[in-house]
């Protein structure tokens, strides 16, 4: 369980977050929604201990701020929106740094082999030998995303449930992809393990997420059960614009769909010219 | 059987470069590279103005009786008190030169950094320049306090303050600009070399004489005092070294990932600068500005084996004790038996090389 309790970060004398709390089980995908500028990175920061803050953050019961950075490696991994290397590292080697904290979980033994097994995970299997540099920035995030799963590969180790934390893991995906990255979360998941993501698309969060922290200008305005959060009050409050909430047939997911207000309702800020 | 086991063991050891792992690689570098070491250490022994034969003193354990006794005194006395202190000490130099080198390209997260270009050998050369014009006077206690270690602690000092302040004024929130790095680097090594100049201009006659021996960079001046002196420093610097590589590693995808990989990125990051400030120091101590090991050998060994720093550190140490003993050779016969400063011979080799990287790389850093 990775509990936040009012969690506050301000950032030169300028507050970004206020007083924000939820939960995230373990066994459950609890994703971040909200508007750009609505404080969901500065979330994720906080919660990684990039940032200063004050309240308090708890993973499995103990204060953030009391681990070493190796103990909280041994405990989280976590995905940013991009990552860039200067120097020519091969695929392979990218996603064998996430071996650093050397708690993968699995034998020793086996940890040579880890970095294809994540790689066959994101579908990118046979891709290990290419230059990170190289391939595409959709293919780049997956690489990414086989290194953190190096770095907690068995969902739960000695007992202790672990955690993925993901900035936006499918922004740069293709559907296919977005379906099946999601999917690796949720098997994470299935398996004992906690995921945090902070999720654009709200239907895939509708699909995938267990719970939903809603962020509007760094204060949580809905917290709940996508059925509880997903709403047209609280949608359109939180997003600012007309969105419309549907049920898919049974099992009644909700569904989202924006509203265009129409080609000609907008102020004219172009000017035609002859 | 025996050679299909060798045959599999081969093929088990390209599939693994085909899958991208290529430790194997960097196994076997470090091993052709610490054989290259041993020939050049060899070649160091039995190479120099004197006719001295190391060869004869090698003859001599094994019981061989010299021809001419008086002869094999004066080649023993060549061998034992100039070559072999001159030729420990260009390994362990050259050594710390290229891995302080490397250390720099990790921390800045840019191949472009090194102590010679960014003004860090600057630092420590004032702090070395301090000590020969000052350490009579002015700085005569330090120089009570410290003894033969003064001229080696002072340009610690100096390439320790260069390398906090450059840090503090290049990198902001774990990115480094190149071109800040390399500005702010210019205007260190100017302040630096203007600190310098009032002090050589203040010099006395025989303290220039020591300041120009010092600055051509040259390893001629070698002998055991100073082995003594600068020897612990940098081989405590390279051990220290050692344990950086999976740090190195992971503070490539920048220091919010290294912190989340178990990193404790500030204690790993002033680490490193201590140990390019000691490594810098103590090889500028006693063999002045010797330019452009830390950025060729790093560079010519990761188009060879790659980045990764658990390989590319042992293996720099080997290729920069090699370069160094290399172009000390060369330095030593070109003229003879006069000698180059091997500081002309080593620029000459890495001015066109780092002409040539920046060809190569000009799209990608695209400013």
């Amino acid at each position: 369980m990775i509990e936040v309790s009012e969690l506050s970060v301000s950032l030169s004398n300028r507050r970004i977050l206020h007083d924000v709390s939820f939960s995230a089980a373990a066994g459950a995908i609890t994703a971040v929604i909200g508007p750009n500028g609505s404080g969901k990175s500065t979330l994720m920061k906080a919660i990684c201990r990039d940032n200063a803050y004050t309240g308090s953050v708890s993973i499995n019961g103990r204060d953030l701020t009391t681990m070493t950075p190796i103990e909280a490696a041994a405990l989280r991994a976590v995905l940013p929106q991009s990552s860039s290397l200067p120097f020519p590292f091969t695929v392979y080697e990218v996603v064998a740094m996430g071996l650093t904290a050397g708690r993968s979980g699995v034998p020793l033994s086996m940890n040579k082999r880890l970095p294809e097994m994540a790689l066959a995970a994101v579908d990118l299997a046979g891709f290990g030998g290419r230059y990170y540099g190289e391939i595409s920035g959709g293919e780049q995030q997956r690489v990414q995303l086989a290194r953190v799963l190096c770095q907690v590969w068995t969902p739960v180790l000695d007992g202790a449930p672990r955690y993925l934390f993901l900035d936006e893991p499918v922004s740069s995906l293709d559907v296919k992809h977005q379906l099946m990255i999601m999917d690796v979360a949720h098997r994470f998941a299935d398996a004992g393990g906690g995921v945090i993501a902070i999720l654009h698309d709200l239907n895939l969060a509708a699909m995938y997420a267990d719970s939903i922290v809603a962020l509007r200008e760094g204060e949580v305005a809905g917290y709940g059960t996508p059925a509880q959060v997903l709403t047209d009050d609280i949608i359109a409050e939180v997003f600012d614009c007309r969105l419309s909430v549907g049920a898919t047939p049974p099992p009644g997911m909700p569904f989202v769909l924006p509203q265009s207000a129409g080609r000609h309702s907008a102020p004219a800020h172009f000017t035609k010219v002859a | 059987m025996a050679s299909v086991v060798t045959m599999l063991e081969h093929k088990s050891a390209s599939a693994d470069l085909a899958a991208g792992d290529r430790s194997n690689l960097g196994r076997l570098a470090i091993v052709v590279l610490s054989v290259l070491l041993l020939i050049m250490m060899a070649v160091s022994m039995t190479t120099g103005a004197s006719g001295a034969s190391a060869w004869t003193i090698v003859a001599g354990w094994f019981g061989a009786v010299p021809d001419h006794a008086e002869q094999a005194l004066r080649d023993h006395a060549v061998i034992y008190n100039i070559r072999l202190p001159r030729m420990l000490l260009g390994v362990l130099v050259g050594a710390a030169l290229a891995v302080s080198g490397l250390l720099m390209q990790g921390l800045f997260r840019n191949p472009l950094a090194d102590p010679g270009l960014v003004g860090v050998s600057a630092g420590a050369g004032l702090g070395a320049v301090s000590i020969i014009v000052l350490g009579t006077t002015m700085l005569a206690p330090v120089t009570a306090l410290l003894g033969i270690y003064t001229l080696q602690i002072a340009s610690f000092a100096g390439g320790l303050i260069t390398t906090f302040l450059l840090y503090r004024v290049a990198t902001r929130s774990g990115q480094t600009a190149i071109a800040t790095m390399l500005l702010a680097g210019i205007a260190i090594a100017a302040l630096a070399g203007a600190v310098t100049g009032v002090l050589v201009y203040v010099a006395t006659d025989s303290q220039l004489r020591d300041l120009t021996f010092w600055s051509l960079g040259s390893l001629s001046g070698a002998n055991w005092t100073k082995m003594a002196a600068s020897g612990p420093i940098i081989i405590a610097s390279l051990i220290a070294a050692g344990f950086l590589a999976n740090g190195l590693n992971a503070l490539t995808l920048g220091e919010a990932t290294a912190a989340h990989l178990g990193v404790p990125v500030q204690r790993f990051k002033l680490l490193t600068i201590v140990a390019v400030a000691g490594a810098t120091g103590a090889s500028v101590a006693v063999s002045g500005g010797i330019g452009f090991v830390g950025i060729v050998v790093p560079h010519l060994l990761r188009l060879i084996i790659g980045p990764n720093h658990r390989y590319l550190l042992p293996a720099t140490a080997l290729l920069g004790a090699s370069f160094l003993l290399m172009a000390d050779a060369i330095s030593r016969l070109i003229v003879a038996p006069a000698e180059l400063p091997i500081g002309i011979i080593t620029a000459a080799f890495g001015g066109p090389f780092f002409l040539w990287i920046l060809l190569r790389k000009r799209a990608a850093f695209a400013w």
